[in-house]
């Protein structure tokens, strides 16, 4: 079953074509990998997916609806979360209230039944706590709850953004570059990560740049340089194909 | 929570808190019989009014990081309005009172409307040019506002028959308008409204993409803090009994955004002894006539030098160490955007 489809999306900033007429779906539960050469256009995607850009030419389809030009925070609201790739935490912060944070769109009332301590808000207030408790303990930052968010190391960092997006209870899940700048043992990890919550029923789509992590976890693979896309398939094929290779390593004169 | 049995046998922090709060309840409810002198008693009410202004514009500023540099605009509004109805239209003070906080609320709705993708300098260039406009309205539109002749003889409101004239009367109104923005804050900053006021602060287009409309937040934000502004101000023209375009300029709104500096931007309990500090300062300096308004800037210039979050900065001593380190280059990741 197709969830999101991108059909023919294009965005051009003034006379620089980032992203040409991109056209691809991601099915339901698969993680889908995005990868091209630096400049390709890979993040414009993303932000063309989530509602951070508006694309100038085609159309994009998420849960049967049509998406384009709809602000991030209505897209967000109908289960599209998303990382970034130069980490966006609300630095001042502790992890725990940027992962509530993350639970925004779960909550109706916002203000008054604090005002009023209802009983019932109290009990919705303690239930987005537990689930808050559950999240962290699936990108292993449990025991940091208390800290600021910004003043947590690089790696922690990009495990709280995933963790504020899974907070959303989303049904697809945008992850820009969640490896970089990770040592191998701090990407070990994250696998397993990304594995947990695929298996919990999400559908991912990741742009990484390291190819065993792709590997490792994309059944499918989407390659874009210069705004287009070239190659759509398994990552063997990728390997074998030319124009991915033409891509990556140059082609011959 | 509240019914934790091992509360039963130790001291819980509620109990141990509750009988200080209570002394402090006790000597702020009986402090106006105890200050004889009406002066002082002025003083003390006049910071009311800085604290319900301070900790509005700490919910604009403070919470969401949206710098306005027009409060006394939001305060004026309240007080004119209250002004015009209760000596022109006789209405009698408590419409008017409620139509003055609508009033400011709603002209602070459609602040917030048109400064939504406005930031930072901008905005706050933005703020002042619309108190000014709204000053020099005042100022000109002589047939309905009298311009700069003010409004005289302001009428005190009524309660029950009773006039409430007397400077322990307006104590009281002012204390409890003081009692409600700050338990308003303090909701605000601990209610999922609040978090996401912090989250549009610190990391706007993250807050977006987690579902919140940043759109509606600013404009929330910027109505609430303008509509107690709008209510400190519709209580301070009867105060006064006499109010002119002057008593709103944009000194006055310098003036506020200084107690939250002073206090901590951010930090509810800060920037209300902020206010009460800058209020007493300036009257204690009163004495050095000419040089009053130097020393005083000096003092300021002092206390960003040596305490640039303010006196009760909200970020900590963690967050303030990182900050150093990020300066110097050791921090990792991007260092804390600074809140205007």
């Amino acid at each position: 079953m197709t969830l999101f489809q991108v059909g023919g999306v294009g965005k051009r900033f003034g006379g620089l074509v980032a992203v040409d007429g991109v056209s691809f779906s991601i099915a339901a539960g698969e993680v889908l990998g995005i990868i091209g050469p630096n400049g390709a256009g890979k993040t414009t995607l993303f932000n063309l997916m989530t509602g951070l850009l508006k694309p100038t030419q085609g159309d994009i389809v998420f849960r049967g609806e049509s998406i384009g030009g709809r602000r991030p925070s209505q897209i967000a609201a109908r289960g599209m979360a998303r990382t970034f790739q130069n980490i966006r935490l609300f630095n001042s912060l502790t992890v725990m209230d940027n992962v509530l944070v993350g639970g925004h769109t779960q909550l109706g009332d916002k203000f008054w039944g604090a005002f009023f301590h209802t009983k019932a808000f109290q009990r919705q207030q303690e239930n987005l706590r537990k689930e808050a408790e559950r999240v962290l303990r699936i990108v292993s930052l449990d025991d940091k709850r208390d800290d600021l968010a910004g003043s947590l190391p690089y790696g922690a960092q990009r495990r709280l953004e995933i963790a504020r997006a899974l907070m959303s209870k989303p049904t697809l899940l945008l992850l820009d570059e969640p490896a970089a700048g990770m040592n191998t043992g701090e990407r070990a990890g994250l696998i397993e990560t990304i594995r947990t919550i695929q298996a919990s029923g999400l559908t991912l789509a990741l742009i990484e740049h390291d190819m065993k992590f792709i590997m490792s976890l994309c059944e499918r693979i989407v390659v874009i340089d210069h705004g287009q896309k070239i190659f759509d398939g398994t990552p063997e094929g990728a390997k074998a194909d030319r124009r991915v290779i033409e891509a990556y390593l140059g082609a011959e004169e | 929570m509240m019914n934790n049995p091992a509360s039963d046998t130790a001291v819980s922090p509620h109990q141990s808190r509750a009988l200080p709060i209570a002394l402090a309840t006790a000597a702020l409810l009986v402090l106006p019989w105890l200050v004889t002198n009406d002066y002082y008693l002025r003083i003390i009410v006049l910071s009311g009014f800085y604290i319900v202004l301070a900790v509005s514009l700490n919910i604009t500023t403070g919470f969401t990081g949206l710098l306005s540099v027009g409060h006394a605009a939001f305060f004026g509004i309240g007080a004119y309005i209250t002004a015009l109805l209760t000596v022109g239209a006789e209405w009698s003070f408590w419409p008017a009172f409620l139509l003055s906080a609508a009033a400011s609320a709603a002209v602070g709705a459609a602040l917030g409307f048109v400064s939504i993708r406005l930031r930072g300098d901008y905005l706050a260039i933005a703020t002042i040019c619309f108190a000014e406009v709204l000053r020099l309205l005042a100022l000109n539109w002589i047939s309905v506002t009298r311009g700069p002749m003010g409004v005289p003889g302001i009428p005190a409101p009524r309660l029950f028959g009773v006039s409430l004239d007397s400077q322990q009367a307006f104590y009281y109104l002012i204390g409890v308008a003081v009692v409600l923005v700050i338990y308003t804050a303090h909701v605000i900053q601990a209610s999922p409204f609040g978090r996401a006021l912090f989250a549009l602060r610190d990391n706007e287009m993250a807050a977006e993409a987690m579902g919140i409309d940043t759109r509606l937040y600013k404009v929330a934000a910027f109505t609430t803090g303008a509509m107690f502004a709008g209510l400190a101000g519709s209580l301070y023209a009867p105060w006064l009994t006499f109010i002119s375009p002057d008593n709103f300029s944009y000194l006055e709104s310098v003036m506020i955004l200084c107690m939250l500096i002073v206090g901590g931007l951010g930090n509810i309990w800060g920037v209300a002894f902020g206010a009460v500090l800058l209020t007493f300062s300036l009257e204690i300096l009163r004495p050095f006539e000419t040089f009053r308004m130097a020393i005083y800037g000096a003092l300021l210039v002092a206390l960003m030098i040596y305490r640039p979050q303010g006196l009760f900065g909200n970020l900590g001593w963690k967050a303030l160490r990182q900050n150093i380190g990020s300066r110097f280059g050791k921090g990792r990741g991007p260092a804390r955007e600074p809140t205007p």
